[in-house]
């Protein structure tokens, strides 16, 4: 009998899945709760049902739910990472300055361990982006952070806005440009690549309107292109562009050539010298995603501050700070809390930073981000204060179920490569000095040209 | 002239030839028709290459050969559901091919070639014909080499002179891959996805302009699509399915996606963790092709007191992960999800090793043998005509020595289309290294597809084994040492040494068995492939 019940179990499992995202019942109580978008409230619990907070307020009662002692401790939505490359196999398709027919959503992996580290960071959803190979590179996705399921389609957040990668100046120029010799290989070229595309999706839309507006059946088919889909539903609004970006000459001529295709729907990642075009980027609606203090890892990334956040913020433009690194994204309160130092941010502002700001860049706003009855369970608990040089997580919770505890066990793999060279050490983490993830699956194109 | 005589008696009696006569009478064997059936004490008649006759006490037609079989084991002839079997594998190409615009290069050259056909590659003097056969299989169901979408499939007969002899069907399925191409679209396994909903999309939009133009083709453009296109219409109009290569679970589950997104038949192929998609496979009606191919099995080490104890959890966890791929043969079967066993990666050495690992593990002896005939024949659609011992049923039978998922098993003889092949199955006498002493000068050869290879080994005596000195006709003037090798108690010895041709290394990996004056073995090039190897010793004067 237990026998068929083992065997039984991954069917079980299934079936669970299947009917529905899989979601707990949780109360989390005493804690104080900062709900970012109702200010820090003191000795409060926090109710999730079937994944979805249903009640905050005090002396909460509920049968049948996990109970949570949150006393002394401090309960904040959980965190949002608007730029990662984790939970995917591939990042690069860098085979063309053009890869909108890609989605990096093919290709997830919720079996690395980097999903569960992020977990032990608060952070509960992650934009996983295409990497800066191409002018426009693949499609992204976002994901919930639900460590423990083994079906990949498990691990998306369903209903997410679709999301593209661009990316400006020297990593297209140098793959394409330098690598191959062939446009982009200069910032002008970069240029053309986008007005080149937006212009045959226009083209393409046009042929496949006429195509199907002929009744009569008597035209041929148009040729079925993937990318121009792609750019196509960007024109349409459908998609959400995410642009790898340093400098401000580049930042304005992309807002220039979205002005000129009717697109607006744009945040700048990095934008390291969004400072400098702060008003502009508001002016035209766009979004920011930058680093605490991170830049001087290439030529076009030395002019940089900060005080970047800061100034964005200050100019009223919806800004993120984001990891692009599986070590950071382990402490993006750290890295909120810096803006505390570098533009004296208020406790709000600099959480909004990690939490609220990447939803709404991501187009999530109205389901994660902040702890508001409707909203999905998406918690992270720590023991001090988030942005305490001091705090620890305690405890990860996404759709209402703890997905990261403190007390969990050393080895928390699930998938073991029985061929794979076991060892004890943490890998070296990788950033932009020591290997850019940013540009993973890029270098067999560069052997070729020393 | 005696001489002459015997050599000329022994060759008409020798294997492989043509018979006076093609009916043979297997009598008195312990006979399992089908993989449900109980063994019986039964003789078979075959004739013309079919089985002619099955029963108790048949009398045997006065032309038959007689095969004397008492106390032999019989089993339907084997079918590999997937493998590669009479198709050479193709040279790594060195140099990337350059194309112009690495974002469109020419399907051929990345890797998608859905038109291709293995009646282009196959080769009736493929060594692999031979291997796989003497482990039983007479039927094979062959995939093409290559990446993305290497070509079609054949279902062919491990007998004949050349592909039209061998095949049973032609083009039964398309095979595919996640593999992309190296510096040019699609590189990524995010591109051949991409890749595949173009090309499937266009298969679709093709196959309805063409309906169109053949009802009225009056003032309509004659369809033109190109190759690739055109061969997959086939797979549009569910004519072929595809044999998606699914070897982990998130390929398995990436194709899997693929296939309800556009909704081809697939069956998954050399599948090495179907377990955790098991659910979703039968809800999309996916056959699974378990791999044979297992992990190494870890040992824990004698002296687990140097170990700590974080590394002593991870290899216990690394030993549990070994179990689930052990245990995949049994709750595949036991689902009813399994199609066959896929070849396409094992070593045929462990094929039968790894059969026991995963019967060890709690697949049935039955569910085993079903794999190896009814499944793959009701998959591959021929099991009117092979997968079980029947009146009718194309003469392709197994005999072994004992049941045929047995340690100690041999094959004795293999029919394929009523030809018989037999093998030599002395027992090997137990013995320890030390009692045969291998020390002095070898030669050996290589058996490689279209050459002969060959060389000289000379064994010493080491401290801790044999030291080996070897040389290689390829590569005159070169001679490589490989120290300290030891030969387990059944007289064999594996080793890897590396050789330089033209700037490439190779990993040449051998296992041989040595045996008095002679070893035979294998010799293995990763990504060339595996061939026997055989070897004398040269008589020194005392």
């Amino acid at each position: 009998m237990t026998k068929s019940i083992y065997i039984l179990l991954p069917f079980l499992l299934y079936i669970l899945q299947l009917s529905g995202q899989d979601t707990g019942d949780i109360l989390i109580k005493n804690g104080t709760v900062i709900t970012i978008t109702d200010g820090v409230l003191p000795h409060t619990d926090v109710l999730i049902r079937n994944g979805k907070i249903t009640k905050i307020g005090q002396d909460l009662k509920e049968n049948n739910v996990r109970i949570i002692d949150a006393s002394d401790q401090y309960v904040m939505p959980g965190i949002i990472d608007a730029h990662s490359h984790i939970g995917i196999e591939n990042v690069n398709e860098a085979s063309d300055p053009n890869t909108a027919n890609v989605n990096v959503g093919d290709a997830i992996d919720p079996f690395t361990i980097t999903i569960y580290r992020a977990l032990a960071g608060g952070v509960t959803t992650s934009h996983a982006m295409h990497g800066s190979a191409n002018a426009i590179g693949g499609q992204c996705q976002t994901i919930k952070h639900r460590w423990g399921v083994t079906d990949p389609q498990e691990m998306k957040m369903s209903g997410a806005p679709r999301t593209i990668k661009f990316a400006l100046g020297e990593n297209p120029m140098r793959v394409h440009g330098e690598g191959r010799h062939i446009v982009p290989r200069t910032r002008m070229g970069v240029e053309q690549i986008f007005r080149e595309a937006f212009a045959k999706a226009r083209d393409y839309t046009a042929k496949w309107d006429k195509y199907n507006n002929n009744p009569s059946g008597a035209l041929e088919p148009p040729q079925y292109d993937l990318k121009m889909e792609t750019m196509a539903d960007i024109l349409n609004g459908e998609i959400i562009i995410h642009c790898h970006s340093y400098r401000a000459d580049e930042i304005l001529m992309l807002m220039n050539v979205l002005e000129d295709f009717g697109v607006d729907k744009i945040c700048f990642q990095h934008v390291n010298e969004g400072f400098k075009v702060a008003p502009e980027l508001a002016a035209f609606g766009a979004r920011a995603s930058v680093f605490a203090d991170w830049w001087a890892y290439k030529f076009e990334v030395y002019y940089s501050t900060a005080y970047n956040a800061t100034i964005l913020t200050r100019n009223g433009v919806i800004t993120s700070i984001n990891s692009d690194s599986r070590e950071l994204i382990r402490h993006l309160y750290h890295e909120a809390a810096k803006t505390q130092r570098y533009g004296d941010l208020t406790d709000n502002e600099a959480l909004r930073l990690i939490t609220l700001n990447p939803a709404i860049q991501l187009g999530i706003e109205d389901r994660v981000g902040s702890i508001e009855v409707g909203k999905e369970g998406d918690i992270a608990i720590f023991n001090k204060h988030p942005l305490s040089i001091y705090a620890v997580p305690q405890m990860t919770i996404v759709d209402g179920i703890v997905r990261f505890d403190i007390h969990d066990a050393d080895d928390m793999r699930i998938d073991i490569d029985p061929e794979e060279k076991i060892s004890t050490f943490i890998e070296e983490s990788s950033d932009h000095t020591s290997g850019d993830r940013c540009l993973q699956d890029v270098y067999q194109y560069f052997s070729d040209h020393k | 002239m005696s001489i002459i005589l015997l050599y000329w008696i022994s060759s008409i009696s020798g294997q492989d030839l043509p018979s006076v006569s093609d009916a043979y009478f297997f009598k008195g064997a312990i006979v399992t028709t089908q993989p449900n059936a109980s063994p019986q004490v039964l003789d078979i008649l075959v004739r013309e290459g079919l089985i002619k006759a099955i029963g108790v006490g048949l009398t045997p037609p006065v032309d038959a050969h007689i095969i004397k079989v008492d106390s032999l084991y019989i089993y339907p002839g084997f079918i590999a559901a997937a493998s590669h079997i009479g198709v050479p594998k193709p040279k790594p190409n060195t140099e990337t091919p350059r194309v112009k615009r690495p974002g469109y290069p020419p399907n051929h050259i990345a890797g998608i070639t859905p038109e291709q056909t293995i009646e282009k590659t196959y080769s009736a003097k493929e060594g692999s014909i031979k291997q796989y056969r003497k482990l039983g299989f007479t039927m094979a169901h062959v995939m093409p080499y290559g990446k993305m979408l290497p070509g079609q499939t054949s279902v062919i007969s491990l007998n004949g002179k050349d592909f039209n002899q061998a095949v049973i069907t032609e083009n039964f399925g398309q095979y595919a891959q996640l593999s992309g191409a190296r510096r040019m679209f699609p590189s990524t396994k995010i591109g051949v996805i991409a890749k595949w909903r173009e090309l499937y999309r266009n298969a679709t939009l093709t196959k309805k302009h063409t309906q169109a133009y053949r009802s009225n083709p009056q003032g309509k453009r004659r369809p033109n699509p190109d190759e690739a296109t055109a061969a997959l219409i086939n797979v549009v109009e569910h004519k072929q399915p595809v044999f998606f290569h699914t070897e982990k679970h998130l390929d398995l589950q990436r194709a899997l996606q693929l296939q309800k997104e556009l909704g081809f038949h697939m069956v998954a192929t050399e599948t090495m963790q179907g377990v955790m998609s098991i659910s979703k496979a039968k809800i999309q009606g996916v056959p699974i092709l378990i791999s044979l191919k297992l992990p190494k099995e870890v040992k824990s080490s004698k002296d687990s007191l140097k170990i700590s104890a974080a590394d002593k959890n991870l290899l216990k966890r690394k030993q549990a992960s070994i179990s689930e791929y052990e245990k995949e043969g049994m709750e595949i079967t036991q689902e009813n999800q399994a199609g066959g066993f896929s070849l396409l990666k094992v070593k045929p050495d462990n094929i039968y090793k790894n059969i026991r690992r995963m019967i060890k593990s709690g697949m049935s002896d039955q569910n085993a043998l079903a794999q190896l005939t009814t499944e793959p024949a009701k998959l591959l659609k021929i099991d009117r005509i092979t997968g079980t011992i029947a009146k009718g049923k194309i003469a392709n039978l197994v005999v072994s020595t004992k049941p045929i998922f047995e340690e100690k098993t041999k094959i004795k003889m293999v029919m394929v289309d009523g030809h018989i092949h037999k093998y030599e199955t002395k027992e090997k006498k137990k013995k320890s290294s030390e009692d045969v002493d291998i020390a002095g000068d070898w030669t050996y050869t290589v058996e490689v597809p279209g050459m002969e290879v060959g060389g000289t080994i000379k064994i010493t005596k080491a401290d801790e084994g044999y030291n080996l000195a070897i040389t290689n006709s390829a590569m005159p003037g070169q001679t490589h040492e490989v120290s300290n090798i030891t030969t387990d108690k059944n007289g064999s010895m594996s080793y890897a040494y590396d050789i330089n041709m033209d700037g490439i290394t190779l990993n040449l990996q051998t296992e041989i068995t040595f045996d008095k004056d002679t070893f035979e073995g294998t010799v293995s090039l990763p990504d060339f492939g595996t061939f026997p190897m055989t070897g004398s010793k040269v008589e020194t004067p005392e």
